[in-house]
């Protein structure tokens, strides 16, 4: 799974303990996920999707592969 | 290396170790330990490794407050609050470790020396480690304040304080869990084990503790499995 979390946080201006607090999660689960250790759940991917008035699907890809 | 190779190779040097282990004991009886004789020493080390944790955890605790009293913003923000986890993990893992370290000192002290002393530094130590742990656990209120974390005095802290953890949160929460799950299996089975050739090559019996061992394996595997299988 591919993310553009950190792509759209830096076009923000935002560190990763400020998207966690507007998304009200913890800023280590943005680390995770910025690594590509940790693929959130529905309702993480929706609040953050929601703090950059974006789709779920615009910030979160998966490879066809994973889709199989 | 081939993973099925290594696997192969470990168990033959395992084997290979345990069989000449298991030799030299059964053909060599040895006379048991004589922990009376190194009481002294035993004491002495718990009462260093107490202290130093006890240091540790302050020296911790002190180095968060100091980080939580600075004001901090962008990238630098972010590596201070992973270092404040860390920081804040390290001052938890010394503070478990007192209470059975401390146990240790009063049940060396109550068994063998009767040093009525030491047994009640150990409680003091006990009770100093049970402050400590609130007083850390009060210490996330102050490092999450925007979060609804639970307050320690609240009935079933652990289990609200788990609600409160997002998914990524529980997600490294499991996998420290699940790792530490088959290490306390194993580490338990080579317990058992090693108390079995200790009452062999020694005429001290150690079947109570093997069956205490025994009892503990079975309850939390059944709870581990009886949880997942009734989901």
């Amino acid at each position: 799974m591919k993310s553009k979390v950190k792509e759209l946080r830096a076009r923000h201006g935002w560190n990763q303990t400020e998207l966690a607090k507007r998304a009200n999660i913890s800023r280590q689960t943005v680390s995770l996920i910025e690594r590509g250790e940790f693929m959130p759940s529905l309702l993480i991917a929706t609040k953050i999707a929601r703090v950059f008035e974006t789709t779920i699907e615009d910030i979160f890809q998966f490879d066809e592969e994973e889709l199989l | 290396m081939n993973k099925n190779l290594q696997f192969i190779l470990q168990m033959l040097v395992g084997g290979a170790i345990g069989f000449f282990l298991m030799y030299w004991m059964l053909s060599s009886p040895l006379e048991g330990i004589a922990f009376s004789e190194y009481s002294v020493w035993v004491n002495g080390f718990l009462l260093v490794v107490l202290i130093g944790l006890l240091l540790f955890s302050l020296i911790r605790y002190r180095q968060i407050q100091r980080l939580l009293n600075q004001p901090l913003t962008g990238d630098t923000e972010d590596a201070a609050d992973h270092q404040m986890y860390r920081w804040f993990s390290d001052g938890t893992l010394s503070l478990n470790l007192l209470l059975p370290l401390s146990l240790v000192l009063v049940s060396v002290n109550l068994v063998l020396d009767q040093q009525l002393s030491l047994v009640v530094t150990g409680f003091i130590v006990m009770g100093v480690g049970l402050i400590g742990s609130i007083r850390f656990q009060t210490l996330v209120q102050h490092m999450y304040p925007e979060r609804k974390l639970p307050d320690i005095s609240e009935t079933d802290y652990a289990m609200k304080l788990l609600a409160a953890s997002d998914d990524g949160e529980k997600h490294v929460m499991l996998e420290g869990l699940y790792k530490t799950h088959s290490l306390v299996n194993m580490m338990l089975i080579v317990g058992i084990i090693l108390l079995l050739f200790y009452s062999l090559s020694t005429s001290s019996s150690q079947l109570f503790s093997i069956f205490v061992i025994t009892s503990i394996l079975m309850v939390s595997n059944a709870k581990y499995y009886l949880a997942i299988r009734n989901r």
